[in-house]
Parts: structure tokens; C-alpha cells; sequence
């Protein structure tokens, strides 16, 4: 998979109301090329979680203990 | 005397304000000539309220002088980065494009500092909306390193680290989303606390990304830094992500022992690049924290790479929405440096993002599992390389940022992510004169512990003691 500039030129003006030059575009193209691959990669080697509010209750349920 | 009254920590103006040895009258005029002499070269301060500051100063000794005494900031002069707002007042948060934008609101923190007495000196410069490592602003100015001012200070903070080292403040708030409060604490030899997702309100603050930011201390010292943690934490109603628990009392529980703790030295292959010099002062700050008690053990940590990547995406994708009318609107106001820390967002797919946030919970039980069942904290480098030139680290082309973020966050950026509390803890200088950190990494809401072993550490070190030789200089670097 490769995102295109193109598509960054298209997706920003049609979706955001931004206006992006080729060049610009090519430079977030790989940027967000990286971002994504990155990402995949890395729930690959986790399982998701659906309970809402899980991260705030797991930060107070392994809170550390209180210091003496 | 108005040297020898900047000179001393927070902790120590305290006791003597209380004790009426000395007034707030004289501690914010120290202050204030301080900056008049200093801030040409570092830049910190963006806006300087004398006259108000000055009042804030004679209502303090009026209290003091009729024995009420609000608690240890009571008098102190501080100042904070400029995007805590004060309802009616102007938070520029680093950009050009608020300069105008008057707060209707007052934040949390400000609110919990201006009732405990401290006294507001001005505002402080920082990276325009808190979108950037390195103290540069095209706006403002870039902040300089008051260590040597042709080096940049860090930032995002990048005021509130120069005017705490450079003794213009005896404290200040920053914010950390990605390393915003440790990297300039660590660039400008402070300590700085960046604490638990949730536990230091928002309300009121400058968003940069909602899942990552948090509020927290930058000080001369880790007890100046708990005084101010102290200060600021506890449930907020305003903010419903703040933890309802009762806040631990940081100043007293920084006098126990640290015997018996043990303290993770990462072996993960992320962490080998790292400069000789800097190696050489992280490992020497080890073989003191050794003597002083703890013991240090090897740790492999989960990928932080690969929880980077992800806290990389949420990081873009919240930026973008919390600036996708101004884009649109008044892009042209924004430096290039923001617009490329921003941009990539509008391109991230939804379903990456939620992705990447329904990962959050699991990686952080598998961090602390993994982690905190054999370490009380991790201790790691804040920066990897001596603290880099202004003109190293300049922005030239739209190709170098997503270079440029990896080389000066790779050990901060993280943290954010999973939510976990880290301080920046001085230990030392490189042979150019230029300090160098280390980072304490613990459990949710272990700020007690952490701060009581960088108290400890400056115990039994004296870098924290180590004060700029600024000069009084015309603005020759601006």
C-alpha cells in the first residue's frame, strides 16, 4: 500500500478546506504513509479493548501502593 | 541582597516568608530586576506584569503581617507558560495568532496558585501551542539556554525551564504531551515533573492533544517541585479525568528512606544510542543513587518504539482536530514549524486512531506487569545527545520535523501515552558546560515515590546547586 499525493492534494481541499501543494502534499503523503505502517505494526502484537473508560480505571486500579 | 534572596530554592524563601525574615516585597523586586537584567539574553518571559505583581506582593506581606499564612506559596514569585488562562487576560499560548484573545475563563491551577498567595510575575514564552521539543518560536523569539544562550532551552516550556535556571522565578507550570516539561527541565539543569494522566486538572488550559497532556512543576529542586505539585493536584469537577482520590501530602513524603527500592535500568535495544558524555553522567548518577540506598537492576521494557508509533498518531490526529477551524481559516498565521507538527493529522483515518486509543489500556497493564512487579521506577535518559545549537536545530525544510521529533523525543514521547508519571532529575554537565538529565519512569500516581528518590539524589549530589553565570548582555542573539 502507498498513499499518493494526490490523494493528500484531493482528500485535504474536498474534506478539510485546505489547500496543499504537490510538493507538501508528497512530503505528508509519506509522513502519514509512516504513521499508518507504524500503527499496523504495532496492533499486531496487542489485542484491543472495548470497555469505555478502561485506561482511566486501570491508572487508579495500579495506582502504587502509598510510600511509608 | 537581591542576589542572595534569588539564590535560595523555593522551599527555603517559604520558611523565611513565613517566619517574616523576609518579605514577598523583596523577593518579586528581586525577581523583577532579575528580569530586567537577564531576560534580553534567555528570553523566557513573553509578558512581565510588574505593577500587578508588585500589589500581589504588598497583599501578601499585609496577610503575613496579621498571621495568616495561606500555605507555602504565600509570597513566592512565580511565573507560568503562557497558555494557563486567566479569565479577561491574554494567554498568547506561543502564536501570533492569540495575541488578541482574551481568556473567559480562569484555569484550574491558576486559580489553586492565586488562593494559595503566590504571586503571578508574568507569562512565558514557549513553542507555539505547545506543538514543539526545542524552545524555538518565530513568534516571540526563540528562548535561549540560559548555560549558554546559543543553545535552545527545550520546550515546549520553554520560558518556565530558562526562567526557573536562570533564577528569574522560583518556579513555574508547564505542560507535557510528549516530554514539553522534561526536556526543558533537563535542557536547562531543573527538575521537572510530568505526572500522572489525571492527576493535575486541565480546565482552563490550552489543549494540545486531550489524550496526552498534563499539567505539572518545573523547580530548582525536587522538594521546590513537590511544594508546587502539591500546590496544583487533586480532583477537579471541571475536569472529569482527573482522579477523585485523595492527593498524597508530596512535601512530607519526601523524607524516607529510598533503601530498599529498586530502580529498572532499561536493556531494550532502543535505549544504546545514546552520547558517551551523557552515558557517562547517567551512569555515574546511578552509582550514586547505589550508595544512597536503592538497587539497580537491569529491565527489558515493552517496545517503547512501538507504543512511539502510536502515541505519534494520536498525537497528530487530536492536533488537527483542535485546530482544523484555524487551519482552514488563518493558516497563514502559523509558523511552519506548527503547521508541520499539525498538518499530518487531517490525513489519519478515524479508524487508526480509535485503534490506537483502544490499544491504550492494554499496553499500559502489560507496561506495569511487566515492569512494575520488578522495579519501583525506571530510570532512563530524558535527551540522548548533549543539549543541541539553536541553529543545529532550526527548521529549514518541511522534510527535517518528523527527523528532528524522533532524535529529541524518542525517550519522552512515549510516557505520554501510557499515562505514567516521570521527573526530570539534573545530574550533571557535559564539558561544554551544558546539563544533563536523567528521568525516573514509575507506577500511576507514583509521583511521591519518584520525587522522594530525586530528593534523595540531590541530597547527596549538589548539581541542582550549580547557577548559570548569566551575564547582562543587550538582546545580541535575538
Amino acid at each position: 500500500m502507498s498513499i499518493d499525493a494526490d490523494l493528500i492534494v484531493v482528500q485535504a481541499r474536498e474534506l478539510h478546506q485546505l489547500d496543499v501543494g504537490k510538493a507538501r502534499a508528497a512530503e505528508l503523503a509519506h509522513e502519514v504513509q509512516a504513521l499508518i505502517d507504524n500503527a499496523l505494526k504495532a496492533a499486531q502484537s496487542a489485542h484491543f479493548d472495548d470497555e469505555p473508560d478502561r485506561f482511566l480505571y486501570l491508572l487508579s486500579a495500579l495506582r502504587d501502593p502509598p510510600l511509608l | 541582597m537581591a542576589a542572595d534572596i534569588r539564590a535560595l530554592p523555593l522551599a527555603a524563601l517559604s520558611r523565611a516568608l513565613q517566619r517574616r525574615e523576609l518579605s514577598s516585597m523583596e523577593a518579586t523586586r528581586a525577581c523583577l530586576d532579575a528580569i530586567d537584567e537577564h531576560n534580553p539574553t534567555v528570553n523566557a518571559f513573553v509578558s512581565v506584569e510588574r505593577d500587578a505583581a508588585l500589589a500581589q506582593a504588598a497583599a501578601a506581606d499585609r496577610e503575613l503581617g496579621t498571621q495568616q499564612w495561606r500555605g507555602a506559596l504565600h509570597g513566592v514569585p512565580l511565573a507560568h507558560k503562557d497558555m494557563f488562562y486567566r479569565a479577561g487576560k491574554v494567554s498568547t499560548c506561543g502564536s501570533a495568532l492569540c495575541v488578541d484573545r482574551v481568556a473567559s475563563v480562569t484555569a484550574a491551577v491558576q486559580q489553586r496558585m492565586g488562593d494559595g498567595g503566590a504571586v503571578y510575575l508574568g507569562s512565558l514564552n514557549m513553542s507555539e501551542f505547545a506543538a514543539g521539543p526545542t524552545g524555538h518560536n518565530a513568534h516571540f523569539g526563540h528562548c535561549r539556554n540560559p548555560w549558554n544562550p546559543a543553545h535552545i532551552s527545550g520546550g515546549s516550556s520553554s520560558g518556565s525551564g530558562a526562567a526557573v535556571a536562570a533564577r528569574l522565578a522560583f518556579g513555574s507550570l508547564g505542560s507535557d504531551t510528549g516530554g514539553s516539561i522534561r526536556l526543558p527541565a533537563a535542557m536547562c539543569g531543573v527538575v521537572g515533573v510530568k505526572p500522572t494522566y489525571g492527576l493535575v486538572s486541565r480546565h482552563g488550559v490550552m489543549p494540545r492533544c486531550w489524550s496526552l497532556d498534563a499539567v505539572g512543576p518545573l523547580a530548582r529542586t525536587a522538594e521546590d517541585a513537590a511544594i508546587l505539585l502539591h500546590a496544583v493536584a487533586g480532583h477537579d469537577p471541571r475536569d472529569r479525568t482527573t482522579d477523585p482520590s485523595p492527593r498524597p501530602d508530596y512535601p512530607a513524603l519526601l523524607a524516607g528512606s529510598i533503601g530498599g527500592m529498586t530502580v529498572g535500568v532499561p536493556t531494550n535495544a532502543a535505549f544504546a544510542d545514546v552520547d558517551a558524555e551523557v552515558r557517562a553522567r547517567l551512569d555515574a548518577s546511578l552509582r550514586a543513587l547505589e550508595a544512597l540506598g536503592a538497587r539497580v537492576i537491569p529491565v527489558e521494557l515493552p517496545d517503547p518504539r512501538v507504543i512511539y508509533a502510536l502515541t505519534n498518531l494520536v498525537n497528530k490526529a487530536e492536533a488537527a482536530t483542535i485546530h482544523a477551524k484555524w487551519m482552514r481559516t488563518r493558516y497563514d498565521e502559523y509558523s511552519l514549524s506548527a503547521v508541520n507538527r499539525i498538518e499530518a493529522g487531517f490525513h489519519v483515518p478515524a479508524t487508526h486512531y480509535l485503534d490506537a486509543l483502544r490499544l491504550r489500556a492494554p499496553l499500559l497493564e502489560k507496561f506495569t506487569q511487566e515492569v512494575f512487579a520488578r522495579v519501583d521506577a525506571v530510570h532512563m535518559p530524558v535527551i540522548g545527545m548533549p543539549v543541541p545549537t539553536i541553529e543545529a536545530t532550526e527548521i529549514r525544510s518541511t522534510e527535517d520535523v518528523p527527523a528532528l521529533m524522533e532524535r529529541v523525543t524518542r525517550f519522552t514521547r512515549w510516557v505520554n501515552y501510557l499515562g505514567l508519571p516521570a521527573v526530570s532529575v539534573p545530574c550533571g554537565f557535559t564539558a561544554s558546560e551544558l546539563p544533563v538529565a536523567y528521568q525516573l519512569l514509575g507506577r500511576p500516581f507514583a509521583e511521591a515515590r519518584l520525587l522522594r528518590i530525586a530528593h534523595t539524589y540531590q541530597q547527596g549530589t549538589d548539581w541542582h546547586r550549580r547557577v548559570p553565570a548569566l551575564q547582562a548582555t543587550e538582546r545580541a542573539h535575538a
